[in-house]
């Protein structure tokens, strides 16, 4: 799993590729949280290279969600593949995020709010 | 300058001498003591009288270069200082003196001196600097101090002239010899400090392994404690149910929650049969008493509930406070009557397969609501079936479609809808066998990192 930490106009992003399982969702973890102990602040979680997350990436996936939430913030996923979307989709996790279908249409959404 | 072979082999000895004591010495356990900073009285008595001996031996063993004989008399005081402290310095300066004063002559006592005060030269600058100067400065520091015994000479040895000629020969040797005799005591060092450090590291990285598969081990036992230890009895159904914990032990079980209430009224004479399936997200120790805490919380909540749904509803109310760190479990719930009727809720999990032996289709039993844990606002549905005759009921979770193979290919539920077509008409015991062997076919050889957890309820006679 690779994960590159950008920045657009000022909305952090994290583009993730590979598989999201039980040895890298801890990866994933650390960055998510290294951005929100930086500044808690909404971001964009492209997850247009991932085909895979088991559910140790959605667990935190999920902790992240539940400590923004709180600070009126949270985390927009984009690009999500055929199989992340229907784990999202059947565990009921897809309905506790927003989903944009692309990285440029959640960036114009959060600069729109 | 001319050097004859004898002087060569002189000084190969000396110099073997040298490394095999530094090498001897920095790898006792006295010197360990010293560097752990916890040095015995003992360990400084010995270290004390090893660089001592080191002194009477550069006294005994001129070596003769460029025509003059060279002294590593104050090698030995001044490694032991600057090694080991003051204590350590100056007992083996004080023994070097000594035997230099009972050799005589007439620089005895300069060099006696000298020898002293390398031992305590070097503990004084150990105490201030309490770490491992570096090779070139442990040199560096003994070409600065042969500098100092040749002006003590100077100053101290009586005639004068005699002194400066004493000097001028030895100057260059003593200054060359003790250099060499430093830069092998400083490799030493720096090779076995460098090696202490990699046996830290691994030590570190030993401990971590070992705490971790504590850790598994742990989860494990937590985990297994909360699984039945027998099938319940069910007249017509025969059962099935296997649990593998993977390398990182996750949070799956199975349970048959004793299930008293529903709507007996409504059929009345069957025995109910509660039937549950779950996998907890993530690993670990957090992982599994997050399910043995679930699992309480659905059973008790059963207990309250109308129906499944009602009772995820419940649970999912009284979890979801609890669930920190992103926890939640999916769930599949449901109460399943003698006459093969299944009511059931189903919170976010998908692994619920139904073999219909009518069309010989296998169909899911559909997610009715959230899992569990994930928020308050979670809702669930109730849905009923029936199980007739040879219809098969496979309740799994990820660890079985998610399996990847060798060639990093996904297992999926496409080949365990396969497996499940072909083996329904066995009883529950060999659906379950096969479904396993068809799986171990496909992902051979592979380590599984997720748990594997079936449950099978075959309709032998609904």
């Amino acid at each position: 799993m690779e994960i590159i930490n950008t920045s657009i106009q000022g909305i952090p992003v994290l583009a993730v590729t590979g598989r999201i399982d039980a040895v890298t969702a801890k990866e994933l973890d650390s960055a998510i949280c290294g951005i929100i102990k930086e500044k808690a602040a909404t971001m964009v979680l492209d997850l247009k290279g991932v085909d895979y997350i088991s559910s140790s990436g959605l667990r935190v996936l999920m902790a992240a969600q539940k400590s923004l939430r709180p600070l009126r913030c949270e985390i927009c996923l984009t690009c999500l593949q055929p199989m992340v979307r229907e784990v999202m989709e059947a565990t009921g996790i897809a309905g506790l995020f927003t989903i944009h279908p692309d990285r440029k249409e959640a960036i114009t959404a959060l600069l729109h709010t | 300058m001319s050097i004859d072979i004898d002087s060569y082999l002189e000084l190969l000895q000396a110099a073997c001498v040298i490394v095999l004591s530094a090498y001897l010495i920095i790898r006792s356990r006295y010197f360990a003591e010293t560097l752990d900073k916890t040095p015995s009285k003992k360990s400084l008595l010995v270290l004390a009288l090893f660089f001592g001996a080191v002194s009477i031996y550069g006294s005994l063993m001129g070596i003769r270069m460029m025509q003059a004989i060279a002294s590593v008399r104050d090698l030995g005081p001044l490694a032991g200082g600057l090694f080991c402290g003051p204590v350590v310095g100056t007992g083996a300066g004080l023994i070097g003196a000594a035997f230099r004063l009972s050799q005589g002559g007439f620089t005895a006592g300069p060099c006696a001196v000298a020898t002293l005060a390398a031992g305590l030269l070097g503990g004084l600058i150990q105490m201030r600097t309490r770490r491992f100067l570096g090779v070139p400065t442990l040199v560096g520091l003994a070409v600065l101090f042969e500098v100092l015994h040749m002006v003590l000479t100077l100053i101290l040895a009586r005639p004068f002239p005699l002194a400066m000629q004493a000097v001028e020969a030895s100057m260059g040797p003593m200054v060359l010899a003790n250099g060499a005799g430093m830069l092998v005591f400083a490799i030493v060092l720096s090779n076995y400090l460098a090696e202490r450090r990699t046996q830290a590291e691994r030590d570190r990285y030993l401990a971590d392994l070992e705490r971790e598969r504590a850790e598994r081990e742990v989860a494990a036992e937590i985990q297994m404690g909360f699984i039945p230890k027998s099938l319940p009895e069910i007249p017509g159904f025969s059962m099935a149910a296997a649990i593998r914990p993977a390398l990182e032990v996750g949070g799956d079980f199975y349970d048959f929650p004793p299930w008293e209430i529903g709507q007996p009224e409504a059929h009345p004479g069957q025995e109910s049969l509660g039937l549950a399936i779950a996998d907890t997200a993530g690993k670990g120790v957090p992982a599994a008493i997050f399910m043995a805490h679930s699992r309480t919380v659905v059973r008790a909540c059963i207990s309250q509930a109308s129906g499944p749904a009602d009772a995820l509803a419940l649970a999912n109310r009284l979890i979801e406070p609890e669930a920190g760190a992103g926890m939640f479990l999916t769930m599949f719930l449901g109460s399943l009557e003698s006459d093969g009727h299944l009511r059931y809720a189903n919170a976010g999990h998908p692994h619920s397969l139904l073999f219909r032996s009518g069309s010989r289709e296998v169909v899911s039993l559909e997610v009715t609501g959230i899992a569990l844990g994930l928020s308050l606002a979670g809702r669930y549905e109730e849905r009923n079936t029936r199980l007739l005759t040879g219809d098969a009921l496979v309740l799994y979770t990820d660890g079985l479609s998610e399996a990847l193979n060798g060639g990093g290919e996904q297992y999926g539920s496409d080949r365990v809808r396969r497996s499940i077509a072909s083996y329904a008409h066995l009883p529950a015991a060999e659906i379950l066998d096969g479904i396993i062997s068809d799986w171990q076919a496909f992902c051979s050889g592979q380590p599984q990192f997720d748990d594997l957890t079936i449950l099978v309820v075959k309709a032998d006679q609904a």
